[in-house]
């Protein structure tokens, strides 16, 4: 025993270092990866796609990173990894359990894949585009270009909408509601045209517009619900506002 | 470790006792390291091996195949064998008698089949020779003259000499369907042959004892086999009582070897060489009709000189006297190249049969032989055997003894995935020599700088009228032909054409007018400017048709009202609507007037590729449509067919220089090519290749390239230097605004400012300036018409323009 506790003392510095060296190697080539990932992912819509595999580089990458660590670089022992592993597991029984909480659920969403990278979601009160999904939270920027982060066992526990779920294009309903007296078939018309025309539009999925009633506290409107599809998720807002503003131009005498 | 031979075992010993020795320096960290090392130098030694695994699998085919030649021989009985002696001197005297005659057929018959080939196209040459000569004399005395209406005067002669040598070329042709000359040789070598056939004996037996192995006894590997082999069949040949003592029969089938090596394989061969014979008169046909048309567009040229002087050269007689003497020269010229191809085909010819006729008399030979010596035989399959092991080993041994070969194993995968990824990020040498100068260059107007001008009335980028150099659109032409059938049956027949910019919608509608409705009542009409009204079409419609009518059902009576049913073509079907609301009205309506016409018109409309999928997608067009022509690009050897034929008129012969990067002979020797004909085929192979990749199958961008990477070298020559494709990288950085303007600019073929600010909803003066930046850019080009400039897609650029937006996914199939 005083042996090897000697020979690990005499090592230990050298170890220290090389497995410093270890994450730091794995820092870089996965930032390495990243960053061309997402540089390839922004030449163009159509490679987007790309970047829904950088949650799942980012955990390969570290589990490899932690597992030369253990088996090349230290190299322990049965007693001492016993030994490890029950000193880890009270430590984050009293202390660390909401980060691995998170850590799991991070694994989670990248295998059960809810959502993905660049989908639109809607988690609670917040709706944007998922830019990142980490180890232990996962990021998304609202249209008002607020960036929020929710914890990945949030994430796993809530529901959430996805609007396009991996695909480029997404529904956008627009709800224009009519002046009282407009001329509801020429209105529709125009409603179906001002989609169809949008620069925005995405045509290989159907323009509907459906007319409800929108009770108010003086009288009962009718509202048009134009349903088209976008080209692009980032450009859903502009879409909305296009389709908004050319109705309301074409209506307006 | 325990079933390892020792050798192996000791290896892997030194190896783990290399990985697990103590380091002091690195400690653990050291065993990684080494790991990684030997896992490196593995990767390496796997990749040479696998360099060696092709070889190998050749050497075993090659064994393989010698092997299974050794077969069929049989054992007969010492008193049956004695009268076998003497017959292998007469198979010997018989098979000389039959190379002889082998040879001599040959050679005598394609001796006279030369003959009569260089007598024929002589005094063909000889005789539209002296009436070349004879022309350009009067041609020059009437230019001494200066006399007036020389035009007038240049077409006449040109027409006389025309019609003179399509007159030999209609000759030629039915000359040689009447006494083909490759039939006359053939029947010429068989006739001499027969009497070879008719006293041959069938068959030849001889003996063959197993003592003739013995002076083979240093092929131990050979030896070992065939008597193995001879043992083995001895015993199965015993079995059933054929054989008391081991004297092998060899039967020698030599009617046989004559039918298969002179009845099949030599008339299979010389067939074969006479197939150049054989097209030799539809090839001289083809040249006399070429000559024809090099005088035809030569004499043209100068007639039109003298009648228009361009503004080039206002000297119009001395330009045409140039272009005339240039015109017959290379008419000239065409018709010498005419009698070197009849010589080199002629000698290849000779070369060939003489060839064939040795390779049969070996082949003879060798069946003889194969059949008669069995020592011989063993021996020559074990050395071949032996011979190619040999040359494996060495070669395994070279390979794994060379740095070089363990260099490129490790380096050639690393370069080859790095330079990839340099590709795919835009930052390959190509793309960072990008600039803005190169794209300034992507204009027809630049390509046509500097070309001569009968090269630029050939390779002019306007549509063609001339269905001569319409490439690859047979298909597309029928089904005009079905749709005028169709509108005679009384069923509808709307026919529409799209395709994108500069894939050749005109040219096609140009040619279906000449081929099939000049003859019909033809109402044709280009939309120029937009028409999104139903106001608008009528007036256009009405103006086109020749009816008076004040809306649409007016006039659909007018056409319905005619006798026979016309064709209506219009050109530019995209200018019916603009993406915006209200926009679809005039495209409504005339679709409605299709369907009020139906059976009583041919309806030909064409639209760009991006407009054509839009309303199809928003309004259902391809519904209405009978016919849907869609062009897309040629492919390479479509591009390099239509390119080739316009440049074959111009009568310059055409050369292909080498790049900068394999301008040496050293560089071709070390391709191993050292025949310049070989390294023309090659180069031009190589030319083709780079501008179809860099046009992007797009005619026009084809022409763009053609002109720009070929000039006339002198009065005779062409020549073709290697293709570089502009750079479009720059594209890339297009703003969203910029995208969306070119995608309205391809759905409506052109916009003005004003039509650009009303769609996209900017102001005049922003849509001015987006619309100069994309024409700076080269993706559009502008023109004044009416006052004001249009700016539409530049056909140079449509390939790499779509292929941004289709990235963008503003575009989607």
């Amino acid at each position: 025993m005083s042996e090897e506790a000697a020979a690990l003392a005499s090592n230990l510095p050298l170890k220290v270092a090389l497995s410093a060296a270890t994450v730091l190697a794995c820092w870089v080539t996965l930032n390495t990866t990243v960053f061309f990932l997402e540089l390839f992912a922004e030449r163009g819509a159509r490679y987007r796609f790309l970047k829904k595999g950088i949650p799942v580089v980012r955990i390969a990458v570290w589990t490899f990173a932690a597992y030369i660590i253990v088996r090349w670089v230290f190299d322990p022992n049965r007693e001492t990894i016993f030994a490890v592993l029950t000193a880890s597991g009270v430590a984050i029984g009293f202390a660390a359990q909401d980060i691995l909480k998170n850590i799991f659920g991070g694994i989670m969403i990248v295998f059960d894949r809810p959502f993905q990278v660049g989908d639109k979601v809607r988690v609670g009160s917040y709706y944007g585009e998922v830019i990142n999904i980490g180890l232990r939270t996962t990021r998304l920027v609202t249209a008002d270009d607020n960036m929020i982060t929710v914890p990945n066992a949030e994430m796993v526990n809530t529901a959430i909408a996805n609007a396009n779920s991996g695909a480029l294009d997404c529904q956008v309903v627009t709800p224009i509601d009519l002046p009282p007296g407009a001329d509801i078939a020429e209105a529709k018309r125009i409603a179906w045209e001002a989609a169809a025309t949008s620069r925005f539009v995405f045509l290989k999925k159907p323009v509907s517009v459906i007319v409800e009633d929108a009770p108010t506290e003086h009288e009962i409107r009718t509202r048009l619900k134009i349903k088209a599809y976008v080209l692009d998720t980032r450009y859903e807002f502009a879409f909305q506002s296009d389709v908004a503003e050319t109705v309301k131009r074409a209506l307006t005498p | 470790m325990e079933g390892l031979p020792a050798s192996a075992a000791t290896i892997v010993q030194q190896i783990s006792l290399w990985l697990n020795g103590p380091d002091p320096a690195l400690g653990d960290a050291a065993f990684v390291l080494k790991l990684a090392l030997l896992a490196l130098a593995m990767l390496a030694g796997s990749a040479v091996l696998l360099l060696l695994v092709p070889s190998l699998a050749r050497t075993i085919s090659r064994t393989l195949r010698t092997l299974s030649g050794v077969h069929g021989e049989l054992f007969v009985s010492e008193a049956a064998a004695d009268d076998l002696e003497d017959e292998s001197k007469r198979l010997e005297a018989a098979v000389e008698e039959a190379q002889s005659d082998v040879r001599a057929a040959c050679i005598s018959s394609a001796h006279e089949t030369g003959d009569r080939l260089q007598r024929r196209y002589n005094d063909l040459v000889e005789c539209l020779t002296r009436q070349y000569e004879s022309m350009a004399k009067r041609c020059e005395e009437a230019f001494e003259k200066n006399s007036d209406s020389l035009d007038d005067w240049v077409e006449e002669e040109e027409d006389n000499l025309r019609r003179l040598l399509i007159d030999e070329s209609v000759r030629l042709r039915i000359d040689s369907r009447r006494s083909p000359i490759d039939q006359l040789f053939l029947t010429a070598v068989r006739k001499k042959l027969r009497p070879l056939f008719k006293n041959s004996p069938v068959e030849f037996l001889l003996r063959q004892d197993l003592e003739e192995l013995a002076p083979r006894e240093e092929d131990t590997l050979f030896v070992r086999f065939m008597k193995f082999q001879r043992r083995a069949d001895f015993w199965l040949w015993g079995l059933f009582g054929r054989a008391d003592a081991e004297i092998r029969l060899r039967r020698i089938p030599y009617k046989e070897i004559l039918r298969r090596r002179v009845g099949e394989d030599l008339f299979d061969a010389l067939i074969n060489k006479t197939q150049e014979l054989r097209q030799l008169p539809s090839t001289a046909s083809t040249a006399l009709q070429d000559a024809a048309r090099i005088l035809r567009f030569n004499l043209e040229s100068a007639a039109a000189e003298l009648e228009e002087p361009s503004e080039e050269d206002a000297n119009g007689v001395a330009a045409a006297r140039n272009l005339l003497r240039e015109g017959l020269e290379r008419t000239e010229g065409r018709l010498k190249k005419l009698l070197g191809e009849v010589e080199e085909t002629e000698a290849r010819f000779l070369l060939a049969v003489e060839t064939e006729a040795g390779h049969c008399a070996k082949r003879i030979r060798h069946d003889a032989t194969v059949a008669d010596t069995f020592g011989e035989r063993a021996g020559r399959i074990g050395g071949a055997v032996a011979a190619s092991w040999q040359e494996f080993l060495e070669r395994a041994r070279l390979g794994l003894a060379s740095g070089t070969a363990w260099k490129n194993a490790l380096t050639a995968p690393i370069t080859g995935l790095f330079s990839r990824i340099t590709l795919a990020l835009g930052l390959s040498k190509l793309e960072v020599r990008s600039t803005q100068s190169q794209l300034e260059e992507a204009t027809p107007e630049f390509a046509l700088r500097g070309v001569p001008p009968l090269y630029r009335r050939l390779f002019q980028f306007d549509s063609l009228t001339d269905e001569d150099f319409l490439v690859g659109r047979e298909t597309e032409l029928e089904a005009f032909a079905r749709a005028k059938q169709r509108v005679a049956e009384g069923l509808s027949g709307a026919v529409a054409v799209t395709g994108p910019v500069g894939s050749g919608k005109t040219s096609l509608l140009h040619c279906a007018v000449r081929r099939y409705f000049e003859t019909e009542a033809l109402w044709r009409g280009k939309i120029e400017k937009p028409l999104p009204t139903t106001t608008d079409l009528t007036a256009f419609l009405a103006q086109t048709l020749g009816i008076e009518a004040n809306n649409v059902s007016e006039l659909a009576t007018g056409i319905r009202a005619r006798q026979t049913p016309p064709v209506i073509i219009l050109e530019g079907g995209n200018l019916m609507f603009e993406r915006r609301v209200g926009g679809f009205e005039a495209m409504r309506a005339f679709l409605g007037l299709l369907s009020a016409t139906e059976g009583r018109a041919v309806w030909i409309i064409s639209f760009s590729k991006s407009g054509w999928r839009y309303l199809d997608r928003v309004l259902g067009l391809s519904n209405r449509f009978d016919e849907i022509i869609a062009l897309e690009g040629l492919d390479r050897d479509g591009i390099e067919r239509a390119l080739v034929e316009r440049h074959d008129v111009s009568g310059y012969q055409l050369e292909f220089a080498d790049g900068p990067d394999l301008g040496t002979d050293a560089r071709w020797r070390l391709r191993g090519v050292e025949d310049p004909r070989r390294r023309q085929k090659i180069l031009r192979v190589e030319f083709f290749d780079e501008l179809h990749k860099a046009s992007g199958s797009n005619l026009h961008a084809a022409l763009y390239y053609w002109l720009r990477y070929t000039s006339v070298a002198d009065r005779k020559r062409v020549v073709a230097s290697p293709v570089q494709a502009i750079s479009t990288a720059v594209l890339g950085e297009l703003s969203d605004d910029e995208l969306f303007t070119m995608l309205y600019v391809l759905q409506h073929d052109s916009l003005t400012p004003r039509q650009h600010s009303r769609l996209l909803r900017t102001n005049v003066a922003e849509s001015e300036l987006t619309l100069d930046y994309l024409t700076r850019r080269r993706v559009l080009l502008k023109r004044r018409a009416s006052g004001h400039f249009v700016y539409f897609p530049n056909p140079i650029l449509a390939e790499p323009s779509g292929k941004i937006l289709k990235d963008r996914n503003l575009v989607y199939v």
